[in-house]
């Protein structure tokens, strides 16, 4: 028998935890052995409970859930840290874009509902999340233009094996075509060397923050 | 002053140039005689025309030149005019008549110097000189008085756009204590407002906070409730709680957004029109109500909007009509629906408190029954009210009542207003 899902709930409210806790606990695949309002204090406990997924409300007693979610990552490991989901009130493409940023596999507005929450939780565990690089950036173009350059990326990006160097350059080129079914044939995974070797947790992170420090711009 | 100027149009005009004429006229007419104080006629009946029907000043003060001229005139007091008037048109006159009779005033001042320099009847002799003026001496004086009026015309045109600018544009110490004053008001306004706002704000996410709460645990009850029917009711308990907690912020909302104006946790209804003539009667409205033929029962809202149209049509009489006036409210319980009707006696009290050249209250005329006939009233607030009568079925209509007042008829059919016929 496969071993049930290990989820880790985070949200300032303790009635909206515990509906998240009944919706989650009624299938035999997950179960939740986290939870707590966010405070900072959690991050250590965050890291010993070997948590799966862990669900984050952006609302959390310490303040904003992706910020919450970066801390973890400094203190833990990019690559350490559990995959995670943003849940928020609302949807808004502004908060997934940051959230997709800082490493997170997708947001859950309440009004997807249970279901959405659910399906997503067990679409991260199948690895079967990822987006479409159309999905991307039609996503990054519809938000204004922000440019926070990382150097440190910048210079690990420039150090890359030449072939790891290659893929991203034809993301490049790939991201610039005009002809958008040539974006969607793209294959995301080709892209894994660069995410093993990079400091980023998933390939959307990856061209989020390529996108984010001007490494996807034409030239 | 200025506000008054501006608010008549005759009357400042006709002043000016009644004394204008009264006092220059009738120093020519004692100097002169009559063709001197036809001169002064001109030139004060020209400013007559400096805001309106400019055209006629310049031809005015063209004609008072030709008479001076014309019948050899010594210099007429009435010439005084000219500064004067060119002061009134740099202040008044529109544009470009203001630039025409500018340079029409200064001929006149030209041939006032003229006037005085080379009228043959005018040298030194006749003010007790002994030198005879030659033609050069004519001509220095001429010059000497044509740069004077041209410079004095200036200045006084000049001082009226001055003086105008001034009063339009940047106002009295007076304009500028209401500005600010005003704008104290609004500051504070907007203050209040704003801090209102940011307490809506932080309602506003309790209140998503608490919903959130409310749809999370919905879910999670019908998740759970399959397999445990006990964690479904807990569940539920979490709900209603929540949902309490959102609807008490809400209601926290409802007062702050409605500080300032009367809450009431339930519609008002027909039954609460005595409150109201009492409370109109203690802000100096005598309102009588009164009901005929027997009563059915009304849908909530309807009797929320027949309501809503009583208490605008009152406070419409309030607000436009003296104290001391009565007002009626007439409910018709009918078989087919209901009848409101909103009488007032405003003009009535008003024309009471205006006597006529005989003592007595002025009576109405022929010409009120015609305007009664033919006015239609209109008005945002009887358009709002005619749309709720409208959004039951029903109508309204506004009349005057000659030499009474007006009265306001809304009528409602009973299957769109009653529950028991819309139910059945």
């Amino acid at each position: 028998m496969a071993s049930s899902i290990r989820i880790g709930l985070l949200d300032a409210d303790s009635d909206v935890r515990f509906g998240r806790r009944l919706v989650l606990s009624s299938s035999p695949k997950f179960e939740v052995v986290f939870e707590s309002d966010g405070s900072v204090s959690d991050l250590e406990a965050i890291e010993q409970s070997l948590i799966d997924v862990l669900v984050i409300d952006q609302k959390l007693s310490s303040g904003p859930g992706i910020d919450f979610y970066s801390n973890l990552r400094s203190l833990v490991g990019v690559k350490q840290a559990p995959t995670a989901i943003l849940t928020s009130s609302f949807h808004q493409s502004g908060l997934l874009v940051d959230a997709l940023g800082q490493g997170f596999v997708d947001l859950v507005s309440l009004e997807q509902g249970a279901s959405g929450l659910v399906d997503r939780v067990l679409q991260v565990v199948s690895g079967s999340h990822i987006r479409s690089l159309l999905d991307l950036k039609q996503l990054i173009d519809a938000q204004p233009p922000v440019i926070q350059v990382d150097l440190s990326f910048v210079r690990l990006v420039d150090e890359l094996p030449e072939k790891i160097a290659s893929n991203l350059r034809r993301l490049k080129s790939v991201w610039a075509s005009v002809d958008s079914s040539k974006i969607e044939k793209y294959d995301l995974s080709s892209l894994n060397d660069a995410v093993a070797r990079l400091p980023v947790a998933n390939s959307t992170e990856l061209i989020m923050t390529m996108s984010r420090s001007g490494l996807l711009d034409v030239k | 002053m200025i506000r008054w100027i501006q608010q008549r149009n005759w009357l400042p005009e006709v002043s000016l140039a009644a004394f204008v004429f009264l006092l220059l006229g009738g120093l020519d007419l004692l100097t002169q005689g009559p063709m001197a104080m036809l001169g002064s006629l001109a030139i004060a009946a020209s400013l007559l025309f400096v805001r309106k029907l400019s055209f006629l000043a310049p031809a005015l003060v063209l004609a008072a030149s030709l008479v001076q001229v014309s019948f050899s005139l010594l210099p007429i007091f009435g010439s005084i005019g000219i500064p004067l008037l060119a002061f009134v048109v740099g202040a008044f006159s529109p544009k470009p008549w203001r630039e025409v009779n500018f340079a029409v005033t200064i001929f006149g001042g030209l041939v006032f110097a003229a006037n005085v320099g080379f009228n043959p009847t005018i040298n030194l002799a006749i003010f007790g000189g002994v030198v005879q003026l030659d033609d050069l001496g004519r001509t220095v004086i001429f010059l000497t008085l044509s740069l004077l009026a041209i410079s004095l015309i200036s200045l006084m045109w000049i001082l009226g756009q001055l003086l105008i600018t001034r009063l339009v544009h940047i106002g009295t110490d007076f304009d500028r204590l209401v500005y600010e004053d005003k704008q104290l008001k609004l500051s504070i306004e907007l203050a209040e407002q704003s801090k209102r706002f940011e307490i809506a704000r932080d309602i506003n996410e309790t209140v998503v906070q608490k919903l959130a709460s409310v749809i999370t645990n919905a879910e999670g009850g019908i998740y759970a409730a399959k397999a445990n029917p006990e964690a479904g009711f807990r569940a539920l308990e979490k709900v209603l709680v929540s949902a309490k907690g959102a609807h008490s912020e809400l209601r926290r909302l409802f007062d702050m957004i409605n500080r300032g104006t009367a809450v009431s946790t339930t519609p008002p209804t027909l039954e609460d029109l005595e409150a109201l003539a009492i409370s109109m009667r203690e802000k100096g409205l005598d309102v009588a109500v009164s009901n005929f033929g027997e009563r059915f029962a009304l849908d909530q809202s309807a009797e929320l909007a027949i309501y809503r149209i009583i208490f605008e049509a009152l406070q419409n009489v309030r607000q436009h009509n003296p104290r001391g006036t009565k007002a009626t409210v007439e409910i018709s319980w009918l078989e087919n629906g209901l009848q409101v009707m909103i009488k007032d006696n405003g003009v009535e009290i008003e024309r009471r408190a205006q006597l006529g050249p005989n003592g007595l209250p002025v009576p109405y005329e022929a010409k009120d029954d015609l305007d009664t006939l033919l006015e239609k009233v209109t008005g945002p607030g009887l358009t709002a009210m005619r749309e709720r009568a409208e959004s039951f079925g029903g109508s309204l209509e506004v009349q005057r009542v000659v030499g009474i007042g007006f009265t306001v008829s809304a009528m409602f059919p009973a299957t769109s207003i009653s529950t028991d016929l819309s139910t059945a």
